[in-house]
């Protein structure tokens, strides 16, 4: 167990997103192998599309999570890659210790949420063409 | 499923021999660990067969590199009776974080062995026969003395 500047342990937890949700996959107490070990993963693993590392740090029994890697198959693309992939370290906020907590959830809007959104635009569109008929058809 | 890695840190190449010998299941068993396909690194691994307490766990293997020099083996001796103040010792010391978070666990710093400070790294891995309940442990770790001065990585 490593301890940071305010002497409080912090650990290191390896994180893969495996059919949607994200997966405890292993823990370590220094950052540098934990960020080493998650980009080997993904490299060996094309199946896991997505991993992350999570500082957790343990103060007064309340932990604290930050991501401080995180990697994707959407960062590889060469559009995007030019992202920053180790980033600092986000503002932490106050979670359960453990895998698949809500600070872990990905950010991004999933797909259906689109066609969802696309869906509901058409039904819209094609409500008040059918509104618009039916008011021409009272004005005759 | 994925290219072959060899990679540079010892406790790395451990937890990729874990890994493939994981495939799709949560955890290998004992006996997908191969001393053969793990080469010369057997020599600073360890196996554990766990018992409760976990103080009761029984060493398996011990590689060479673990081993006290004046020691007597530790193949089948208790998980207490491991040489304090050893490398072996402070890798053993987390058996009950690997039970209890189900991952492997990297552990690495200073220590002392055998009366010398040394930098160490090391790591445990979860074993079970059903799939479910970890019952043996497997683990490397390697070292090197440190140097008065030295605040660096461990190796």
């Amino acid at each position: 167990m490593i301890r940071d500047q305010l002497g409080r342990a912090v650990t290191f937890e390896l994180r893969k997103y495996v059919g949607g949700r994200w997966l405890l996959d292993s823990v370590f107490d220094d950052k540098a192998y934990a960020i080493e070990e998650a980009k080997v993963l993904k490299e060996r693993f094309k199946s896991v599309p997505a991993v992350c590392v999570v500082a957790v740090t343990e103060e007064h029994g309340e932990f604290r999570e930050s991501t401080v890697f995180r990697q994707s198959i959407v960062d590889e693309e060469p559009a995007i890659r030019k992202t920053v992939q180790t980033r600092p370290e986000t503002a932490a906020t106050p979670a359960n210790h453990g895998a698949g907590t809500a600070a872990s959830k990905p950010q991004r809007r999933s797909a259906w949420a689109c066609y969802l959104q696309i869906a509901f635009g058409l039904i819209v569109v094609f409500a008040v063409g059918i509104l618009g008929f039916a008011a021409l058809g009272l004005l005759r | 499923m994925h290219a072959p890695i060899r990679e540079k840190r010892l406790t790395m190449r451990a937890l990729g021999h874990w890994r493939d010998a994981q495939g799709e299941r949560l955890f290998p068993r004992l006996a997908d660990i191969d001393p053969v396909r793990l080469g010369d690194d057997w020599h600073n691994c360890l196996l554990l067969r766990l018992a409760t307490p976990v103080e009761r766990s029984r060493f398996l293997h011990v590689g060479r590199q673990l081993c006290v020099a004046a020691g007597a083996p530790l193949e089948g001796r208790c998980l207490e009776e491991c040489p304090p103040q050893t490398v072996l010792a402070q890798a053993a010391s987390y058996v009950a974080a690997v039970i209890d978070r189900r991952v492997p666990v990297s552990i690495g710093g200073t220590t002392l062995h055998e009366g010398v400070q040394v930098l160490y790294r090391s790591i445990l891995t979860p074993l079970s026969e059903d799939g479910t309940t970890i019952d043996a442990i497997f683990g490397a770790a390697n070292y090197r003395v440190a140097p008065a001065s030295d605040e660096g990585v461990p190796p």
